[in-house]
């Protein structure tokens, strides 16, 4: 045991573990609500993955912990922290599904998205804008699938390089030549001339890389210039709207207080005091576990099939296939709350936001119920 | 349709007299004769080559693709003969004979790393014996010192006590395949792919005629022979020329680590074993394998705990085996001949081959089968085979299989981009060089999209948008269940967590249905 004496001093109200979605929601939701939060992490999160949105699934199917209706829980609240870290967001309303486009043609349920994204209620009249030599632009594609039995029409047109571009331009590249005044013009000249003689009913869907700083003014000067809304669908490897978030939130974080720490949690002792495997320690009131379970590498899996909590020095089941993989994790959110310690999004079992499209539903819910949980214990 | 030489004839028998008879067929193709050989592995491909040089007229039908059965599917180990001179000289003598003949035949094809007998002091006798083999067999080998081994591999288990160096190398497969195809090509020759054979009509005790279903319907070739080349379908094959085959699908799982941590290719020096070799492959790392025998030609679903147990037993050459990132389980059939039960273990049926004359052994003039043998001595069996074949024919051109020298590597064409396969490097241009795929499966092998430490899960969308756009869907599913297949098996430490950030990825990001 350390030796919790005087000389020892709180290092924070709150440790989160993890620099994921969840993580940073816990992080920024306690901050706003005047904790003193040190989100310490390993590695990189999983944000630059996910084009942004939060889905909520449809709640009938989602998770219940047998104590707590988590239909919509914490969902306001993780919007109002987006809009306070600058992004502006959109919400179907209860009940109502609304879907963004994937490079692929597919609809995704989705119920909060950033502004700058395309999300439809109904499949619409559409006209995909691609853009050589991005590698998810498969405007062909993705008019093909959309069309398919849907009475609606799609068009498509497809944007030259840019000028400079070679072959190693991904997503980000491209947002940040549209970042520059150069190219916000280069773009803006370059959809004119391709919208021109479009029909102004139908709605623009064009790849996500419309800056990573400014695609706010980016998006307003393409409608003053051109008179029409455009808006961005998802793309991968990495996710420039993942990426924007997580720099939205992280200046945010930073800016009010909160501190980040990079290193390797080795375990959670009796205090709750968080050591690190470099010997450095944080003392706090509690502990809030967003280690991403099996995905975000929080959970280890040996080749054996048993799962192991590397934290808590914990067997957390076993697995087979990989469909086993939603099943194992903490059990609920309080399940070590006599320790103060919180375990929130994927690692908690039985949540299956693949299949349930689902994922925002879990990280909000589950983030609520640890904070209101924290909120007790203070 | 069929191009070149074959056309498609209304029962247009041509007949081929033995002993150096007319032979009408000189007159429609200017080829002495025409033969099918089925399947376009290596060894099928393999005869190919060998009768076109000798100038007969040849046509692979292939049920799948190039290499997708057992040429496609090994370990990639170019042997020496090292691991066969104790319990098989006699393939250990072809494999130190061919494997001379490959490097020099085509060294794009193949990478002459040199490979280690790591002996672990746990079979003296055996150890004795295996050094008299190979000079026995003729393989030059070199006792390295412990401390020099271990400053190379320091991975190497401490455990070693000799360790002797010998001539293996590492066969890409799949570029030497391509030259195959190529020069079949080149000769006037084809491969004829989604051709599948089910029957095969005899006139006058003589084959006449191969015919099948292809993608394209029914389809028909006169011939004047055939040969089964299928590998593990090889006894299939055979009852259609009413002949059974002792061909024993014997299955190995190797699994594939996601590094190139070693230069080399490691053997235990003992009998051979599972989970004994080790081979470098371009980036990544190969264990192999194991050796069980099944009824079904198809190549098993690798398990979780076969994956575990091969590991485990690679321990014992690299103790630190586990804290390796693993990428994927894959399992390959062998089609050893042999009898089922005469022998202790899979491993006693002799790697050799066998070249049947069905005309001698079953009566069936013009059927062929090549059975057994290895990858390492596909050139051999081939000229063998062409010999027995053209002694039939009445041809007496000597093969010249040993003479051809292919290459240099065609490198791949350095794309514009953009780069879809960030693993890979595979850029859109480069599949728009390959126009028309028969399949996903056909732009893998060509582009290697999807092979690297991602699986596909970034790239497969890009390229099967580009390819097929038009049965986009069933595509992606079938590639993500086959790269799936392979990933669960060896679903632990980095690589559970890249293959559930992937599942992630591909039901969230790209909307599939999980």
């Amino acid at each position: 045991m350390p030796r919790l004496g005087r000389d020892m001093l709180k290092s924070a109200d709150v440790v989160v573990v993890g620099k994921g979605p969840a993580a940073w929601l816990a992080a920024g939701r306690l901050l706003s609500s005047g904790r003193k939060v040190v989100l310490v992490y390993r590695s990189e999160g999983t944000y630059p993955m996910w084009p942004g949105d939060l889905s909520l699934g449809n709640p009938q199917k989602n998770r219940k912990d047998a104590s707590i209706d988590d239909t919509g829980l914490g969902v306001n609240e993780a919007r109002t922290l987006l809009e306070e870290v600058g992004i502006e967001c959109r919400q179907a309303s209860d009940g109502e599904s609304y879907f963004t486009l994937t490079p692929t043609g597919a609809r995704r349920p989705t119920s909060v998205w950033p502004a700058w994204m395309y999300a439809e209620r109904e499949p619409q009249d559409l006209i995909i804008v691609g853009m050589r030599g991005l590698p998810d632009s498969m405007p062909y594609l993705q008019a093909r699938k959309l069309k398919m039995g849907k009475g609606i029409e799609v068009a498509t047109c497809e944007l030259p390089a840019p000028p400079g571009w070679n072959r190693d331009w991904g997503p980000l590249r491209f947002a940040s030549f549209i970042d520059t005044e150069k190219g916000m013009s280069w773009l803006i000249s370059q959809l004119s001339t391709a919208l021109a003689g479009t029909d102004p009913s139908f709605h623009v869907a064009i790849p996500q890389v419309l800056g990573l700083n400014n695609t706010c003014a980016i998006l307003e000067e393409i409608e003053e210039q051109l008179g029409r809304e455009v808006h961005e669908f998802g793309t991968l490897s990495p996710s420039v709207g993942g990426i924007r978030i997580e720099q939205r939130l992280g200046n945010w974080f930073a800016v009010n207080g909160g501190r980040t720490v990079q290193g390797v949690v080795a375990s959670v002792e009796a205090g709750p005091l968080v050591r690190l495997r470099d010997g450095r320690t944080l003392l706090t009131g509690a502990v809030v576990l967003a280690t991403g379970g099996i995905a975000g590498g929080g959970f280890e899996i040996h080749p054996d099939g048993s799962v192991y909590d590397p934290i808590l020095d914990l067997s957390i089941g076993k697995v087979d296939s990989l469909t086993d993989f939603e099943a194992v994790g903490y059990r609920s959110v309080g399940e070590f709350a006599e320790s103060k310690i919180f375990a929130v999004g994927r690692s908690i079992a039985g949540w299956h936001p693949n299949r349930d499209f689902n994922g925002g539903a879990m990280l909000a819910s589950t983030v609520e119920q640890a904070l209101l949980m924290i909120e007790e214990t203070a | 349709m069929l191009s070149g030489i074959f056309h498609l004839e209304q029962g247009g028998a041509v007949r081929v007299v033995r002993g150096g008879g007319t032979r009408l067929n000189e007159i429609l193709s200017g080829k002495p004769a025409k033969v099918a050989v089925i399947g376009a592995g290596a060894t099928g491909m393999g005869v190919a080559v060998d009768l076109l040089l000798r100038g007969v007229a040849v046509v692979v039908l292939e049920m799948n693709e190039v290499g997708s059965g057992t040429s496609g599917r090994f370990h990639g180990l170019l042997h020496s003969g090292g691991r066969y001179v104790v319990t098989d000289p006699q393939a250990a003598v072809q494999c130190a004979i061919e494997n001379q003949i490959l490097k020099r035949m085509a060294p794009g094809a193949i990478e002459d790393c040199g490979g280690y007998f790591v002996s672990t002091g746990s079979d003296p006798e055996y150890e004795e014996a295996w050094v008299k083999g190979c000079e026995q067999a003729g393989i030059d080998v070199t006792e390295i010192s412990r401390t020099s081994a271990l400053t190379e591999i320091p991975e190497l288990t401490p455990g070693a006590t000799r360790i002797y160096r010998v001539p293996d190398a590492v066969l890409k497969g799949f570029v030497m395949l391509k030259y195959l195809l190529s020069k079949i090509r080149e000769l006037g020759g084809d491969v004829l792919e989604h051709h599948e054979v089910d029957s095969i009509e005899v006139k006058n005790g003589k084959v006449c005629q191969v015919s099948g279903q292809s993608a394209n319907g029914r389809f028909e070739i006169p011939v004047d022979a055939v040969v089964n080349a299928a590998g593990a379908s090889s006894a299939r094959v055979a009852e259609l020329f009413g002949v059974s085959l002792n061909v024993i699908p014997s299955s190995g799982v190797m699994v594939v680590l996601a590094n190139r941590h070693l230069n080399t290719v490691i053997n235990h020096l003992g009998p051979p074993g599972d989970g004994d070799i080790f081979v470098p492959h371009d980036k990544v790392l190969i264990l192999g394998t194991t050796d069980v025998a099944q009824a079904d030609a198809r190549p098993p679903e690798p398990s979780r705990q076969e994956a575990n147990y091969l590991m485990s037993q690679g321990t014992k050459l690299i103790p630190n085996l586990f804290s390796w990132r693993v990428l994927r389980a894959f399992t390959g059939v062998r089609p050893l001949f042999g009898q089922l039960g005469s022998q202790p273990d899979n491993r006693s049926i002799s790697r050799d081959f066998k070249v049947i004359d069905h005309g001698e052994a079953d009566g069936l003039e013009g059927a062929f089968s090549i059975v057994g043998g290895k990858w390492t001595t596909f050139r051999l069996m081939a000229e063998t085979a062409g010999d027995c074949i053209c002694r039939w024919l009445g041809i007496t051109t000597a093969s010249q299989t040993k003479e051809l020298a292919f290459g240099p590597s065609s490198s791949r064409k350095s794309g514009v981009g953009p780069v879809l396969c960030e693993c890979e490097g595979v850029t859109a241009d480069e599949l728009e060089s390959s126009r028309n795929p028969s399949s996903v499966e056909a732009v893998r092998l060509a582009s290697w999209f999807a092979m690297g430490p991602c699986q596909g899960t970034y790239c497969s969308h890009r390229v099967i948008g580009r390819t097929f756009p038009d049965e986009y869907d069933i595509k992606i599913h079938e590639l993500r269940q086959e790269r799936s297949r392979g990933i669960q098996p060896v679903a632990w430490g980095e690589n559970a967590q890249m293959a559930a950030l992937m599942e992630s990825v591909r039901c969230q990001g790209l909307g599939e249905t999980c």
